[in-house]
Protein backbone atom coordinates (compact mmCIF):
# COMPACT_ATOMS: atom_id res chain seq x y z
CA UNK A 1 0.00 0.00 0.00
CA UNK A 2 1.81 3.17 -0.74
CA UNK A 3 2.13 6.23 0.79
CA UNK A 4 -0.93 8.58 -0.83
CA UNK A 5 -4.21 7.41 -0.43
CA UNK A 6 -7.72 8.67 -0.96
CA UNK A 7 -10.68 7.83 1.66
CA UNK A 8 -13.71 7.00 -0.85
CA UNK A 9 -16.40 8.93 -0.17
CA UNK A 10 -19.39 6.66 0.01
CA UNK A 11 -22.18 7.13 2.42
CA UNK A 12 -23.05 3.18 3.70
CA UNK A 13 -25.60 3.03 6.45
CA UNK A 14 -24.43 0.90 9.87
CA UNK A 15 -21.53 0.97 11.82
CA UNK A 16 -18.96 2.88 10.02
CA UNK A 17 -15.96 3.75 11.74
CA UNK A 18 -14.55 6.51 9.16
CA UNK A 19 -15.28 9.44 10.37
CA UNK A 20 -17.30 12.00 7.78
CA UNK A 21 -15.38 14.29 7.72
CA UNK A 22 -12.59 12.48 6.21
CA UNK A 23 -14.78 11.18 3.61
CA UNK A 24 -13.23 12.41 0.16
CA UNK A 25 -10.09 13.41 1.83
CA UNK A 26 -6.70 12.31 0.70
CA UNK A 27 -3.50 11.78 3.07
CA UNK A 28 -0.73 9.75 3.43
CA UNK A 29 0.18 6.57 4.98
CA UNK A 30 1.97 7.36 8.26
CA UNK A 31 1.96 3.62 9.15
CA UNK A 32 0.42 -0.29 8.69
CA UNK A 33 -1.42 -0.96 11.96
CA UNK A 34 -2.13 -4.86 10.82
CA UNK A 35 -4.94 -6.99 10.22
CA UNK A 36 -8.15 -5.95 12.87
CA UNK A 37 -11.41 -7.25 12.62
CA UNK A 38 -13.92 -5.29 10.33
CA UNK A 39 -16.17 -3.48 12.78
CA UNK A 40 -19.03 -2.79 10.08
CA UNK A 41 -19.55 -6.61 10.56
CA UNK A 42 -18.52 -7.06 14.36
CA UNK A 43 -21.26 -4.41 15.40
CA UNK A 44 -23.78 -7.05 14.20
CA UNK A 45 -22.13 -9.85 15.33
CA UNK A 46 -21.51 -10.99 11.79
CA UNK A 47 -18.69 -13.50 11.55
CA UNK A 48 -16.04 -10.79 10.51
CA UNK A 49 -13.08 -10.63 7.51
CA UNK A 50 -9.81 -9.12 9.14
CA UNK A 51 -8.98 -5.96 6.67
CA UNK A 52 -5.49 -3.98 6.93
CA UNK A 53 -6.31 -1.09 9.54
CA UNK A 54 -3.79 2.18 8.70
CA UNK A 55 -2.91 5.00 10.48
CA UNK A 56 -3.25 8.15 7.55
CA UNK A 57 -2.23 11.69 7.65
CA UNK A 58 -4.16 14.42 6.64
CA UNK A 59 -3.18 18.21 6.47
CA UNK A 60 -5.60 20.56 8.28
CA UNK A 61 -5.51 22.10 4.59
CA UNK A 62 -6.83 19.32 3.01
CA UNK A 63 -9.20 18.82 5.40
CA UNK A 64 -10.63 22.50 5.45
CA UNK A 65 -9.37 23.78 3.13
CA UNK A 66 -6.98 27.19 3.50
CA UNK A 67 -9.10 28.56 6.21
CA UNK A 68 -8.08 25.90 8.25
CA UNK A 69 -7.43 27.06 11.78
CA UNK A 70 -3.19 26.31 11.11
CA UNK A 71 -3.42 24.71 7.07
CA UNK A 72 0.29 22.78 7.86
CA UNK A 73 -1.09 20.88 11.33
CA UNK A 74 -1.55 17.15 10.59
CA UNK A 75 -4.74 15.13 11.71
CA UNK A 76 -4.29 11.30 12.02
CA UNK A 77 -7.02 8.35 11.67
CA UNK A 78 -6.96 4.81 11.65
CA UNK A 79 -8.93 3.77 7.75
CA UNK A 80 -9.52 0.17 6.99
CA UNK A 81 -8.22 -0.78 3.80
CA UNK A 82 -11.34 -1.11 2.32
CA UNK A 83 -12.07 2.54 2.52
CA UNK A 84 -8.92 3.47 0.85
CA UNK A 85 -7.79 4.26 -2.74
CA UNK A 86 -4.42 4.05 -3.97
CA UNK A 87 -3.11 7.20 -5.93
CA UNK A 88 -0.23 7.21 -7.87
CA UNK B 1 -7.75 19.46 33.15
CA UNK B 2 -7.17 18.73 36.93
CA UNK B 3 -4.03 17.42 36.78
CA UNK B 4 -2.47 20.41 35.23
CA UNK B 5 -4.03 22.69 37.16
CA UNK B 6 -1.26 25.03 37.92
CA UNK B 7 -3.26 26.38 40.79
CA UNK B 8 -3.24 23.21 42.36
CA UNK B 9 -0.99 20.36 41.09
CA UNK B 10 -0.58 19.02 44.40
CA UNK B 11 -3.35 17.08 44.68
CA UNK B 12 -6.43 15.44 43.45
CA UNK B 13 -9.01 16.38 46.48
CA UNK B 14 -12.78 16.09 45.51
CA UNK B 15 -11.74 14.19 42.38
CA UNK B 16 -12.83 11.05 40.81
CA UNK B 17 -10.60 7.93 41.68
CA UNK B 18 -8.76 8.72 38.22
CA UNK B 19 -7.65 11.90 39.28
CA UNK B 20 -10.82 14.04 37.27
CA UNK B 21 -13.87 16.24 38.47
CA UNK B 22 -17.26 15.21 39.33
CA UNK B 23 -19.62 15.58 37.44
CA UNK B 24 -22.40 17.75 39.16
CA UNK B 25 -25.30 15.59 40.57
CA UNK B 26 -27.82 15.36 37.57
CA UNK B 27 -31.30 14.92 39.13
CA UNK B 28 -33.27 15.59 36.39
CA UNK B 29 -35.48 12.46 34.45
CA UNK B 30 -33.53 9.74 32.94
CA UNK B 31 -32.30 10.12 29.33
CA UNK B 32 -32.77 7.78 26.76
CA UNK B 33 -29.74 6.17 27.06
CA UNK B 34 -29.38 5.65 30.78
CA UNK B 35 -33.04 4.05 30.41
CA UNK B 36 -31.49 1.57 27.09
CA UNK B 37 -28.48 0.89 29.76
CA UNK B 38 -30.20 -0.09 32.34
CA UNK B 39 -32.47 -2.33 30.54
CA UNK B 40 -29.27 -3.61 28.35
CA UNK B 41 -27.84 -4.13 32.28
CA UNK B 42 -31.38 -5.80 33.39
CA UNK B 43 -31.34 -8.17 30.55
CA UNK B 44 -27.95 -9.43 30.51
CA UNK B 45 -28.24 -10.31 34.21
CA UNK B 46 -31.74 -11.62 33.71
CA UNK B 47 -30.37 -14.22 31.26
CA UNK B 48 -27.38 -15.15 33.27
CA UNK B 49 -24.74 -13.39 30.42
CA UNK B 50 -23.59 -11.32 34.02
CA UNK B 51 -24.15 -10.50 37.52
CA UNK B 52 -24.82 -7.93 39.36
CA UNK B 53 -21.08 -8.93 41.41
CA UNK B 54 -18.87 -8.55 37.96
CA UNK B 55 -20.43 -5.48 37.42
CA UNK B 56 -19.39 -4.60 40.61
CA UNK B 57 -15.84 -5.94 40.13
CA UNK B 58 -15.20 -4.63 36.63
CA UNK B 59 -16.02 -1.10 37.81
CA UNK B 60 -13.72 -1.50 40.82
CA UNK B 61 -10.86 -2.64 38.56
CA UNK B 62 -11.70 0.39 36.28
CA UNK B 63 -11.80 2.53 39.24
CA UNK B 64 -8.26 1.40 40.46
CA UNK B 65 -6.66 2.60 37.23
CA UNK B 66 -5.13 5.88 37.67
CA UNK B 67 -3.03 8.59 35.52
CA UNK B 68 -0.54 7.55 37.79
CA UNK B 69 0.16 4.58 35.83
CA UNK B 70 0.68 6.55 32.57
CA UNK B 71 3.29 9.02 34.35
CA UNK B 72 5.39 6.07 35.52
CA UNK B 73 5.41 4.99 32.44
CA UNK B 74 6.15 8.33 31.04
CA UNK B 75 8.82 8.66 33.99
CA UNK B 76 10.51 5.63 32.84
CA UNK B 77 10.88 6.60 28.77
CA UNK B 78 12.51 10.11 30.33
CA UNK B 79 15.09 8.30 32.05
CA UNK B 80 15.45 5.15 29.63
CA UNK B 81 16.21 6.21 26.19
CA UNK B 82 16.36 2.52 25.42
CA UNK B 83 12.66 2.11 26.83
CA UNK B 84 11.50 5.35 25.33
CA UNK B 85 12.77 3.18 22.11
CA UNK B 86 10.72 0.89 22.68
CA UNK B 87 7.80 2.59 23.73
CA UNK B 88 7.56 4.36 21.05
CA UNK B 89 7.96 1.42 18.81
CA UNK B 90 5.46 -1.01 20.75
CA UNK B 91 3.37 1.23 23.26
CA UNK B 92 1.33 -2.04 24.33
CA UNK B 93 4.48 -4.33 24.25
CA UNK B 94 6.74 -1.98 26.21
CA UNK B 95 3.73 -0.74 28.91
CA UNK B 96 3.46 -4.76 29.55
CA UNK B 97 7.15 -5.04 30.36
CA UNK B 98 6.74 -2.23 33.38
CA UNK B 99 3.97 -4.79 34.60
CA UNK B 100 0.52 -3.18 33.80
CA UNK B 101 -2.23 -5.02 33.35
CA UNK B 102 -3.63 -3.52 29.94
CA UNK B 103 -5.95 -6.48 28.61
CA UNK B 104 -6.06 -6.27 24.89
CA UNK B 105 -4.94 -2.28 24.54
CA UNK B 106 -3.10 -1.45 21.45
CA UNK B 107 -1.06 1.21 22.61
CA UNK B 108 0.03 4.16 20.44
CA UNK B 109 2.63 6.24 21.81
CA UNK B 110 3.09 9.87 20.28
CA UNK B 111 6.01 12.13 21.54
CA UNK B 112 6.24 15.89 22.39
CA UNK B 113 8.89 17.69 21.33
CA UNK B 114 10.03 21.08 20.64
CA UNK B 115 8.29 21.30 17.50
CA UNK B 116 5.56 19.02 17.46
CA UNK B 117 2.40 19.07 19.66
CA UNK B 118 0.38 15.56 20.15
CA UNK B 119 -3.78 16.27 21.01
CA UNK B 120 -5.67 13.04 21.27
CA UNK B 121 -9.72 12.61 20.53
CA UNK B 122 -12.19 10.29 19.52
CA UNK B 123 -13.99 12.05 17.61
CA UNK B 124 -16.68 9.00 16.81
CA UNK B 125 -16.81 8.45 20.77
CA UNK B 126 -15.18 8.32 23.24
CA UNK B 127 -11.79 5.66 22.68
CA UNK B 128 -9.40 6.23 25.72
CA UNK B 129 -6.43 4.34 26.54
CA UNK B 130 -8.68 3.50 29.97
CA UNK B 131 -6.56 0.13 30.82
CA UNK B 132 -3.65 1.83 31.28
CA UNK B 133 -5.12 5.45 32.55
CA UNK B 134 -8.31 4.60 33.75
CA UNK B 135 -11.77 6.80 33.07
CA UNK B 136 -11.69 9.48 30.92
CA UNK B 137 -12.60 12.95 32.20
CA UNK B 138 -15.68 14.11 31.19
CA UNK B 139 -14.97 17.12 28.98
CA UNK B 140 -12.92 14.23 26.65
CA UNK B 141 -16.34 12.81 25.79
CA UNK B 142 -18.29 15.85 25.35
CA UNK B 143 -19.51 16.82 21.82
CA UNK B 144 -17.86 20.12 22.31
CA UNK B 145 -14.27 18.69 22.28
CA UNK B 146 -14.82 16.26 20.24
CA UNK B 147 -15.73 18.56 16.86
CA UNK B 148 -14.52 21.49 17.91
CA UNK B 149 -10.25 19.80 18.52
CA UNK B 150 -10.02 18.39 14.88
CA UNK B 151 -11.18 21.63 13.32
CA UNK B 152 -9.40 24.57 15.72
CA UNK B 153 -6.84 22.51 18.08
CA UNK B 154 -5.12 25.28 19.07
CA UNK B 155 -7.93 27.56 19.87
CA UNK B 156 -9.22 24.72 22.22
CA UNK B 157 -5.55 24.16 23.51
CA UNK B 158 -5.87 27.66 24.27
CA UNK B 159 -8.84 27.56 26.48
CA UNK B 160 -6.81 24.73 28.28
CA UNK B 161 -4.11 27.42 28.70
CA UNK B 162 -1.55 26.21 26.22
CA UNK B 163 -0.83 28.70 23.36
CA UNK B 164 1.27 27.19 20.75
CA UNK B 165 3.79 29.33 18.56
CA UNK B 166 3.11 29.13 15.01
CA UNK B 167 6.96 27.11 14.82
CA UNK B 168 4.95 24.01 16.49
CA UNK B 169 3.31 21.57 14.25
CA UNK B 170 0.03 20.10 16.05
CA UNK B 171 -1.05 17.15 15.43
CA UNK B 172 -4.56 15.40 15.70
CA UNK B 173 -4.32 11.49 16.46
CA UNK B 174 -8.55 10.89 15.76
CA UNK B 175 -8.74 7.20 17.40
CA UNK B 176 -11.47 5.67 15.23
CA UNK B 177 -10.66 2.29 15.28
CA UNK B 178 -8.30 -0.33 17.24
CA UNK B 179 -5.84 1.71 18.46
CA UNK B 180 -5.36 3.89 21.64
CA UNK B 181 -2.97 7.15 22.17
CA UNK B 182 -0.99 8.44 24.94
CA UNK B 183 1.10 11.34 24.73
CA UNK B 184 4.80 11.24 25.93
CA UNK B 185 5.25 14.87 27.41
CA UNK B 186 8.50 16.60 26.60
CA UNK B 187 11.19 15.88 29.52
CA UNK B 188 10.85 19.69 31.24
CA UNK B 189 13.82 21.53 31.72
CA UNK B 190 15.45 22.20 34.68
CA UNK B 191 14.31 18.11 35.65
CA UNK B 192 17.94 16.64 34.30
CA UNK B 193 19.11 16.05 37.79
CA UNK B 194 15.85 13.78 38.39
CA UNK B 195 16.16 9.96 38.01
CA UNK B 196 12.75 7.96 37.06
CA UNK B 197 12.13 7.28 40.82
CA UNK B 198 11.97 11.26 41.79
CA UNK B 199 9.65 11.64 38.00
CA UNK B 200 7.80 8.80 38.89
CA UNK B 201 4.24 9.13 40.69
CA UNK B 202 4.00 8.94 44.71
CA UNK B 203 7.30 10.69 44.67
CA UNK B 204 6.57 14.20 46.11
CA UNK B 205 9.03 15.51 43.52
CA UNK B 206 6.97 14.24 40.69
CA UNK B 207 4.46 17.33 41.34
CA UNK B 208 7.62 19.23 40.45
CA UNK B 209 7.71 18.34 36.64
CA UNK B 210 3.64 17.78 36.91
CA UNK B 211 3.41 21.20 37.29
CA UNK B 212 6.52 21.87 34.71
CA UNK B 213 3.77 20.46 32.48
CA UNK B 214 0.97 22.51 33.68
CA UNK B 215 2.70 25.85 32.91
CA UNK B 216 5.10 25.73 30.30
CA UNK B 217 3.04 26.93 27.82
CA UNK B 218 0.48 29.39 29.71
CA UNK B 219 3.21 31.40 30.68
CA UNK B 220 3.81 34.64 28.70
CA UNK B 221 7.73 34.60 28.41
CA UNK B 222 7.63 31.31 26.37
CA UNK B 223 10.95 31.51 25.43
CA UNK B 224 12.52 31.12 28.24
CA UNK B 225 12.98 28.03 30.42
CA UNK B 226 10.65 26.87 32.91
CA UNK B 227 13.66 27.16 35.57
CA UNK B 228 14.40 30.85 34.24
CA UNK B 229 10.88 31.68 34.49
CA UNK B 230 10.21 30.19 37.77
CA UNK B 231 13.66 32.06 39.12
CA UNK B 232 12.32 35.51 37.44
CA UNK B 233 8.60 34.93 39.14
CA UNK B 234 10.29 33.95 42.36
CA UNK B 235 12.02 37.28 42.27
CA UNK B 236 9.01 38.42 41.05
CA UNK B 237 7.74 37.82 44.47
CA UNK B 238 10.40 38.75 46.44
CA UNK B 239 10.07 42.25 44.75
CA UNK B 240 6.49 42.37 45.49
CA UNK B 241 7.08 41.92 49.32
CA UNK B 242 9.52 44.50 49.26
CA UNK B 243 6.86 46.73 48.02
CA UNK B 244 4.84 45.95 50.57
CA UNK B 245 7.31 46.57 53.25
CA UNK B 246 7.84 49.82 51.81
CA UNK B 247 4.31 50.28 51.99
CA UNK B 248 4.32 49.03 55.34
CA UNK B 249 6.99 51.56 56.68
CA UNK B 250 5.27 54.23 55.02
CA UNK B 251 1.86 53.62 56.27
CA UNK B 252 3.29 53.13 59.69
CA UNK B 253 3.84 57.24 59.77
CA UNK B 254 0.12 57.55 59.08
CA UNK B 255 -1.71 54.97 61.05
CA UNK B 256 -1.04 52.72 63.84
CA UNK B 257 0.85 49.81 62.25
CA UNK B 258 -1.39 47.07 63.74
CA UNK B 259 -4.01 49.12 60.92
CA UNK B 260 -1.32 48.56 58.28
CA UNK B 261 -1.41 44.58 59.21
CA UNK B 262 -5.18 44.34 59.41
CA UNK B 263 -4.87 46.47 55.92
CA UNK B 264 -2.86 43.88 54.69
CA UNK B 265 -4.66 40.64 55.57
CA UNK B 266 -8.23 41.94 54.70
CA UNK B 267 -6.46 43.07 51.34
CA UNK B 268 -5.43 40.00 50.69
CA UNK B 269 -8.41 37.83 51.76
CA UNK B 270 -10.52 39.79 49.48
CA UNK B 271 -8.22 39.07 46.47
CA UNK B 272 -7.92 35.44 47.38
CA UNK B 273 -11.08 34.86 48.33
CA UNK B 274 -12.37 36.29 44.55
CA UNK B 275 -9.89 34.16 42.76
CA UNK B 276 -11.43 30.64 44.31
CA UNK B 277 -14.61 32.08 44.33
CA UNK B 278 -15.79 29.35 41.65
CA UNK B 279 -14.22 26.40 43.89
CA UNK B 280 -15.11 27.45 47.40
CA UNK B 281 -17.02 24.91 48.97
CA UNK B 282 -13.79 22.46 48.01
CA UNK B 283 -11.08 25.28 49.08
CA UNK B 284 -12.52 26.61 52.74
CA UNK B 285 -12.48 22.32 53.57
CA UNK B 286 -9.59 22.17 55.82
CA UNK B 287 -8.04 18.83 56.41
CA UNK B 288 -5.92 20.32 59.93
CA UNK B 289 -8.00 23.06 60.90
CA UNK B 290 -6.08 23.29 64.40
CA UNK B 291 -2.50 23.30 62.32
CA UNK B 292 -4.20 26.01 59.55
CA UNK B 293 -4.89 27.94 63.18
CA UNK B 294 -1.55 27.70 63.96
CA UNK B 295 0.58 28.28 61.09
CA UNK B 296 -2.06 31.72 60.70
CA UNK B 297 -1.11 33.08 63.98
CA UNK B 298 2.23 32.44 63.44
CA UNK B 299 2.32 34.36 60.10
CA UNK B 300 0.12 37.22 61.82
CA UNK B 301 2.96 37.29 64.82
CA UNK B 302 5.77 37.40 62.15
CA UNK B 303 4.26 40.05 59.70
CA UNK B 304 3.36 42.54 63.01
CA UNK B 305 6.71 42.23 64.82
CA UNK B 306 7.97 42.70 61.03
CA UNK B 307 5.71 45.97 60.18
CA UNK B 308 6.83 47.07 63.95
CA UNK B 309 10.42 46.22 62.67
CA UNK B 310 10.56 48.51 60.07
CA UNK B 311 8.42 50.88 61.15
CA UNK B 312 11.41 51.61 63.36
CA UNK B 313 14.59 50.34 61.70
CA UNK B 314 16.11 50.69 58.57
CA UNK B 315 14.24 48.42 55.57
CA UNK B 316 17.49 47.01 55.06
CA UNK B 317 18.31 46.59 58.46
CA UNK B 318 14.88 44.90 59.17
CA UNK B 319 14.98 43.07 55.95
CA UNK B 320 18.95 41.14 57.04
CA UNK B 321 17.98 40.19 59.84
CA UNK B 322 14.68 38.68 58.97
CA UNK B 323 16.98 36.71 56.20
CA UNK B 324 17.99 34.72 59.09
CA UNK B 325 14.79 32.71 58.75
CA UNK B 326 16.03 30.21 56.02
CA UNK B 327 18.86 28.30 58.46
CA UNK B 328 16.32 28.45 61.09
CA UNK B 329 13.82 26.60 59.05
CA UNK B 330 16.65 24.12 58.96
CA UNK B 331 17.54 24.10 62.57
CA UNK B 332 13.65 24.04 63.66
CA UNK B 333 13.29 21.08 60.91
CA UNK B 334 16.01 19.45 62.97
CA UNK B 335 14.99 20.27 66.64
CA UNK B 336 10.80 19.61 65.57
CA UNK B 337 10.35 17.31 62.58
CA UNK B 338 13.45 14.91 63.16
CA UNK B 339 15.19 15.84 60.16
CA UNK B 340 19.24 16.15 60.25
CA UNK B 341 21.39 18.53 61.03
CA UNK B 342 25.12 17.90 61.01
CA UNK B 343 28.25 20.13 62.23
CA UNK B 344 28.45 21.85 59.62
CA UNK B 345 24.70 23.19 59.23
CA UNK B 346 24.31 24.16 62.90
CA UNK B 347 27.83 26.24 62.09
CA UNK B 348 26.02 27.92 59.50
CA UNK B 349 22.97 28.29 62.15
CA UNK B 350 25.23 29.55 64.46
CA UNK B 351 26.42 32.02 62.27
CA UNK B 352 23.61 33.33 60.70
CA UNK B 353 22.26 34.34 64.09
CA UNK B 354 25.70 36.05 64.60
CA UNK B 355 25.19 38.12 61.19
CA UNK B 356 21.91 38.99 63.09
CA UNK B 357 23.64 40.10 66.13
CA UNK B 358 26.73 42.25 64.13
CA UNK B 359 23.37 44.21 62.45
CA UNK B 360 21.41 44.71 65.79
CA UNK B 361 24.63 45.26 67.59
CA UNK B 362 23.00 44.33 71.28
CA UNK B 363 24.61 46.60 73.83
CA UNK B 364 26.02 49.35 71.33
CA UNK B 365 25.34 52.54 71.06
CA UNK B 366 22.67 52.31 68.62
CA UNK B 367 21.19 49.07 69.42
CA UNK B 368 17.27 49.89 70.81
CA UNK B 369 14.72 46.31 71.99
CA UNK B 370 13.33 47.43 68.80
CA UNK B 371 16.39 45.54 66.75
CA UNK B 372 15.31 42.01 68.24
CA UNK B 373 11.79 42.73 66.35
CA UNK B 374 12.75 41.74 62.89
CA UNK B 375 14.70 38.59 64.47
CA UNK B 376 11.41 37.34 66.37
CA UNK B 377 9.61 38.02 63.34
CA UNK B 378 12.34 35.42 61.68
CA UNK B 379 11.48 33.21 64.63
CA UNK B 380 7.96 33.06 64.06
CA UNK B 381 8.04 33.13 60.34
CA UNK B 382 10.51 30.27 60.74
CA UNK B 383 7.88 28.27 62.92
CA UNK B 384 5.18 29.36 60.08
CA UNK B 385 6.99 27.62 57.08
CA UNK B 386 7.64 24.68 59.60
CA UNK B 387 4.16 23.92 60.41
CA UNK B 388 3.29 24.55 56.68
CA UNK B 389 5.93 22.39 55.79
CA UNK B 390 4.33 19.65 57.89
CA UNK B 391 0.84 20.16 56.66
CA UNK B 392 2.91 19.51 53.74
CA UNK B 393 1.45 18.34 50.35
CA UNK B 394 -2.07 17.36 52.66
CA UNK B 395 -3.54 20.41 51.51
CA UNK B 396 -4.46 22.79 49.17
CA UNK B 397 -2.06 25.74 48.93
CA UNK B 398 -5.33 28.09 48.06
CA UNK B 399 -6.63 26.43 51.41
CA UNK B 400 -3.61 27.74 53.03
CA UNK B 401 -3.64 31.19 51.49
CA UNK B 402 -7.42 31.82 52.43
CA UNK B 403 -6.94 30.27 55.78
CA UNK B 404 -3.70 32.58 56.27
CA UNK B 405 -5.62 35.72 55.51
CA UNK B 406 -8.85 35.13 56.88
CA UNK B 407 -7.43 33.94 60.37
CA UNK B 408 -5.53 37.56 60.02
CA UNK B 409 -8.07 39.64 59.23
CA UNK B 410 -10.34 37.87 61.80
CA UNK B 411 -8.26 38.65 64.22
CA UNK B 412 -7.41 41.77 63.78
CA UNK B 413 -10.58 43.45 62.86
CA UNK B 414 -11.25 42.38 66.62
CA UNK B 415 -8.76 44.51 68.02
CA UNK B 416 -9.53 46.98 65.43
CA UNK B 417 -11.95 49.02 67.42
CA UNK B 418 -9.17 50.06 70.28
CA UNK B 419 -6.62 50.81 67.51
CA UNK B 420 -8.51 52.15 64.44
CA UNK B 421 -7.59 55.66 63.72
CA UNK B 422 -8.77 57.69 60.66
CA UNK B 423 -7.00 57.16 57.63
CA UNK B 424 -5.69 60.16 55.31
CA UNK B 425 -6.01 60.38 51.91
CA UNK B 426 -2.16 58.58 51.21
CA UNK B 427 -2.90 56.02 53.89
CA UNK B 428 -6.66 54.94 52.37
CA UNK B 429 -4.63 54.24 48.97
CA UNK B 430 -1.88 52.65 50.49
CA UNK B 431 -4.26 50.68 52.57
CA UNK B 432 -5.95 49.24 49.59
CA UNK B 433 -2.46 48.55 47.89
CA UNK B 434 -0.80 47.19 50.42
CA UNK B 435 -3.53 43.80 50.69
CA UNK B 436 -3.25 43.32 46.64
CA UNK B 437 0.55 43.69 46.47
CA UNK B 438 1.28 40.85 49.45
CA UNK B 439 -1.43 38.79 47.55
CA UNK B 440 0.22 39.21 44.29
CA UNK B 441 3.32 38.03 46.06
CA UNK B 442 2.04 35.48 47.24
CA UNK B 443 0.62 34.43 43.88
CA UNK B 444 4.07 34.85 42.47
CA UNK B 445 5.97 32.58 45.04
CA UNK B 446 2.88 29.74 44.42
CA UNK B 447 3.51 29.82 40.45
CA UNK B 448 7.19 29.89 41.04
CA UNK B 449 7.14 26.48 43.32
CA UNK B 450 5.08 25.08 40.91
CA UNK B 451 7.80 25.47 37.66
CA UNK B 452 11.08 24.85 40.52
CA UNK B 453 11.79 23.05 43.23
CA UNK B 454 12.18 24.99 45.83
CA UNK B 455 15.25 24.64 47.74
CA UNK B 456 16.50 25.23 43.97
CA UNK B 457 15.18 28.58 44.41
CA UNK B 458 16.17 29.18 48.49
CA UNK B 459 19.07 31.30 47.59
CA UNK B 460 17.39 33.97 45.50
CA UNK B 461 15.39 34.76 48.22
CA UNK B 462 18.24 36.95 48.96
CA UNK B 463 17.22 39.16 46.69
CA UNK B 464 15.35 40.73 49.26
CA UNK B 465 18.25 42.72 50.72
CA UNK B 466 19.09 44.10 47.19
CA UNK B 467 15.33 45.55 46.84
CA UNK B 468 15.57 46.44 50.84
CA UNK B 469 18.60 48.44 50.27
CA UNK B 470 17.41 50.13 47.01
CA UNK B 471 14.04 51.08 48.57
CA UNK B 472 15.60 52.00 51.83
CA UNK B 473 17.41 54.85 49.84
CA UNK B 474 15.09 55.50 46.90
CA UNK B 475 12.33 56.18 48.89
CA UNK B 476 13.48 56.58 52.56
CA UNK B 477 16.86 58.34 52.01
CA UNK B 478 18.62 55.31 54.21
CA UNK B 479 21.99 54.36 53.59
CA UNK B 480 23.14 50.97 55.52
CA UNK B 481 26.09 51.46 57.70
CA UNK B 482 29.52 49.23 57.21
CA UNK B 483 27.90 46.33 60.49
CA UNK B 484 24.84 46.05 58.35
CA UNK B 485 26.38 45.34 54.90
CA UNK B 486 29.05 42.91 56.79
CA UNK B 487 26.03 41.36 58.82
CA UNK B 488 23.51 40.85 55.63
CA UNK B 489 26.68 39.04 54.09
CA UNK B 490 27.32 37.07 56.92
CA UNK B 491 23.67 35.55 57.10
CA UNK B 492 23.17 35.87 52.64
CA UNK B 493 26.42 33.71 53.01
CA UNK B 494 25.91 31.16 56.02
CA UNK B 495 22.02 30.56 54.15
CA UNK B 496 23.82 30.29 50.58
CA UNK B 497 26.36 27.28 52.45
CA UNK B 498 23.19 25.55 54.32
CA UNK B 499 21.20 25.65 50.86
CA UNK B 500 24.54 24.18 49.01
CA UNK B 501 24.61 21.66 51.88
CA UNK B 502 20.92 20.52 51.49
CA UNK B 503 20.92 20.35 47.47
CA UNK B 504 24.57 18.88 47.08
CA UNK B 505 24.42 15.27 46.14
CA UNK B 506 20.96 15.25 45.73
CA UNK B 507 21.57 16.31 41.77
Amino acid sequence: MAEQVRVSHMMPPGHVRTPAYLRGKTGEIERTLGPFGNPEQLAYGLKSDDKMLYRVRFTMREIWGEDAENPDDTLDAEIFAHWLEKLD
Amino acid sequence: MPHDDPNDPFHHEGMSPSGHPYRQDNDEALTYWQVMEIAMREILIEKGVTTPAEIAAQIEVMDARSPADGASVVARAWSDPDFKARLLKDGSAATREMGFDIGTLRLVVVENTQDVHNVIVCTLCSCYPRNLLGLPPDWYKTRAYRSRVVREPRKVLAEFGLDLPDSTQVRVHDSTADMRYIVLPERPDGTEGLDQADLAPGHPRQHDWHGHCATAGMTRFKALTPSAQGILLFIGAFLMMSIMDVMAKELSGHVPVLQAVWARYTGQTVVVFLIVLPRIGTVARSAFPGLQALRSLFLLAATSCFFFGVSLLGLAEATAIMNVSPVLITLGAALFLGERLGIRRATAVALALIGALIIIRPGGAVFSVYSALPLIAAFFYSGYALVTRFVGRGEDVWTSLLYTALAGAVVLSGVMPWVWERPDATAVALMALIGIVGATGQLLLIRALVLVEASALAPFSYVSLVFATAWGALVFGEYPDAPTYLGALVIAGAGIYVWHRETRGRT
